[in-house]
């Protein structure tokens, strides 16, 4: 090559071109504002699709929300979502700019340029790491590049600085690209990272949705730009530069198999008995204590919450998809079931291993089965229910759902013999329970949960409603209402209140519950969601 | 037949008040997904003119791979804002469905 006036070039190589280096690095800068832009829209795509409205309105309209979730899925994770539309226009600034620093200062301290700006941005690139172990989304990664474009980009600068005057200082190249890299860390201003990390971290399944693309996100900058290469080393290490290598070594590390296929799994379930978990030392005393151990099944549960009344000693966070089956035997020998059945636990629109998300969900509404009432079924029966046998079915949201349906199923009443059914916080209005069990909803008026079927709480003969207003709608959580804890201290209330209907339920409730002699033993289980290959 | 007892309130309910309120919340979401829609389009925007003005920098083959490279960034911006579309479109549609419990 051979200059031919202030910074035009006349470049024989690739054919006959005339470059204004100028105007090729103030394009690579305008390129990577517009990826910057990119990053953040990606960020508030992950925001928008977190929106608990969504959430909570699902069940309201099941097809709608198909459709819905569709489009967002498609938002984030489509071919053309933010983050990479925003890779890839960052990895053709950074072609550019390298061009353009090749001819300013030769090969030699581009080399240099690559170098320094690698160890630096190394760091930056880790600085990353932990939100995409936790659940990496395609956001955090094109975050972190862009910011890697930051810092290469001003150590060019740098570089073509110190050309000018003839010397290459790399250990000044050195504090230019560390300088600048401490500068991204604390760039809380424009931290897509930080809101991205938010938000998965309040939705994990939205999570490991998005993460899945990110492998093939740093793959392919990487594939056009050597840095960026470097980046996915760091990001997947051990990993090779092909794609599905990338790939893989990151969704094994997050367990991420199946994520990404919506129609690898059925809704045939099975499950498999848990052992150690804290068990109860005597029967629920009432309703509070039935939903509090309702409770203990979530994965919400908090380690070190005392269970109610001291029931449960050391009950700690169970594993995902749990269920819990208590064999209550009285003075008299006769044995009465209980199983109790949390609520949602995955949001993510495709269905994954566990059981309780969104799929059972919509599902339910639109009274089809579901792999979690099928889960109930099947950790009755491992437990050992015989017909005859009372058997109460108690949930609390999802767990709700599925108990209703589970109680209205004529197969199951052949098998099982259910008599109770006590939901909380979940839109059973519709479901036609057989006038024979006795039915028991608890339904805060400020929990939009409840109302989402669409019907008026019918109260019956066998069923009874017990509706409170928790004074949670003023606060800025929209689901406090639906909290589990809030409906354990209204079932507190019901148990001490007088109401002929609750007194009537809750003597009729009495083999479940506890009393002089009665004993409890338990059979925890998880549900498993299974593959379409290993379905029946 | 609401029974009044302390704390609790043993009745018959209604839901269309929270869904309507729900459903409005959710067109509101759509309002925000037509923004996000309107940014990417900006975006797409700033890079037609960046495919357009760059290939003035300089000519020959290096200039028609920038073209044609800045115009593939400039279809995928288009493309996500088609997305954000897609997506007010469906929240939209889904409100109605909340509130009339379709």
């Amino acid at each position: 090559m051979s200059a031919g006036g202030a910074g035009a070039l006349h470049v024989s190589t690739g054919g006959p071109a005339v470059v204004d280096l100028a105007l090729l690095e103030g394009t690579a800068a305008a390129l990577g504002a517009a990826a910057e832009e990119l990053v953040l829209l990606g960020a508030d795509a992950v925001r928008w699709a977190a929106s608990p409205q969504l959430l909570v309105s699902a069940p309201a309209a099941p097809a709608s929300a198909w459709t819905l979730a569709a489009a967002v899925h498609d938002l984030l994770l489509g071919p053309r979502n933010a983050a990479a539309v925003a890779a890839e226009t960052i990895a053709l600034a950074g072609r550019l700019r390298f061009a353009a620093l090749r001819y300013r200062v030769g090969d030699e301290a581009a080399e240099a340029v690559v170098a320094a700006a690698r160890r630096a941005t190394a760091g930056l690139v880790v600085e990353a790491a932990p939100g995409l172990a936790a659940g990496a989304a395609a956001v955090v990664a094109a975050d972190a590049l862009r910011r890697v474009d930051v810092v290469t980009g001003a150590v060019a600068v740098e570089a073509v600085r110190q050309a000018r005057t003839g010397d290459l200082d790399t250990a000044r190249l050195e504090r230019v690209a560390a300088d600048t890299a401490r500068e991204q860390l604390a760039d809380a201003e424009h931290d897509a990272r930080a809101l991205a990390v938010d938000v998965f971290a309040a939705h994990p399944g939205l999570t490991r949705e998005v993460v899945a693309l990110t492998p093939h996100l740093l793959a392919a900058a990487g594939q056009r730009q050597p840095l960026l290469g470097a980046a996915a080393q760091v990001l997947a290490p051990g990993a090779d530069d092909d794609v599905a290598g990338v790939a893989g070594a990151v969704v094994a590390a997050g367990g991420l198999a199946g994520a990404l296929g919506g129609g690898r799994r059925t809704d045939a379930v099975t499950v498999r008995p848990v052992a150690g978990r804290a068990a109860p030392v005597r029967p629920a005393a009432g309703l509070a204590e039935l939903l509090d151990g309702v409770a203990q099944q979530s994965t919400g549960w908090p380690p070190g919450r005392e269970s109610l009344g001291g029931r449960v000693p050391g009950a700690t966070t169970p594993p995902p998809g749990s269920l819990r089956v208590e064999r209550v035997t009285g003075a008299d020998g006769r044995v009465a079931w209980v199983v109790a059945v949390p609520g949602t636990q995955e949001w993510s629109p495709v269905p994954g291993a566990n059981p309780m998300d969104l799929t059972t969900n919509v599902r339910a509404v639109a009274g089809q089965e579901t792999a979690t009432a099928g889960a109930v079924v099947q950790a009755l029966r491992a437990a050992g229910a015989a017909p005859g046998e009372p058997v109460l079915l108690a949930g609390h949201s999802q767990g709700g759902l599925t108990v209703s349906a589970v109680a209205a199923d004529p197969a199951v009443r052949e098998e099982f013999t259910v008599t109770h059914v006590v939901t909380a916080g979940a839109p059973t209005d519709t479901t036609a329970v057989p006038a024979d069990v006795r039915v028991l909803s608890l339904e805060h008026v400020d929990d939009v949960v409840p109302s989402l079927d669409g019907a008026d709480a019918p109260s019956s003969d066998s069923r009874t409603v017990v509706r409170r207003d928790t004074g949670a709608s003023g606060g800025l959580d929209p689901l406090a209402a639906h909290a589990s804890s809030a409906y354990v201290a209204t079932a507190a209330l019901a148990d001490r209140s007088d109401d002929p209907a609750l007194v009537v339920f809750r003597a009729s409730a009495a083999p479940f519950l506890d009393r002089p002699g009665a004993r409890v033993e338990v059979f925890d289980y998880t549900a498993e969601r299974l593959p379409r290959a290993a379905a029946p | 037949m609401p029974v009044g007892v302390t704390g609790v309130e043993v009745a018959a309910g209604a839901g269309a008040g929270l869904r309507g309120e729900l459903a409005e919340q959710v067109r509101e979401l759509a309002v925000r997904a037509d923004g996000g829609a309107h940014r990417a389009d900006v975006v797409a925007q700033r890079l037609r003119a960046l495919a357009a003005d760059g290939g003035t920098g300089w000519q020959g083959r290096a200039a028609a791979a920038f073209a044609g490279r800045a115009a593939e960034r400039e279809g995928a911006a288009r493309a996500l804002a088609r997305a954000w579309e897609d997506v007010a479109a469906a929240a939209r549609a889904h409100a109605a469905a909340v509130e009339t419990g379709a």
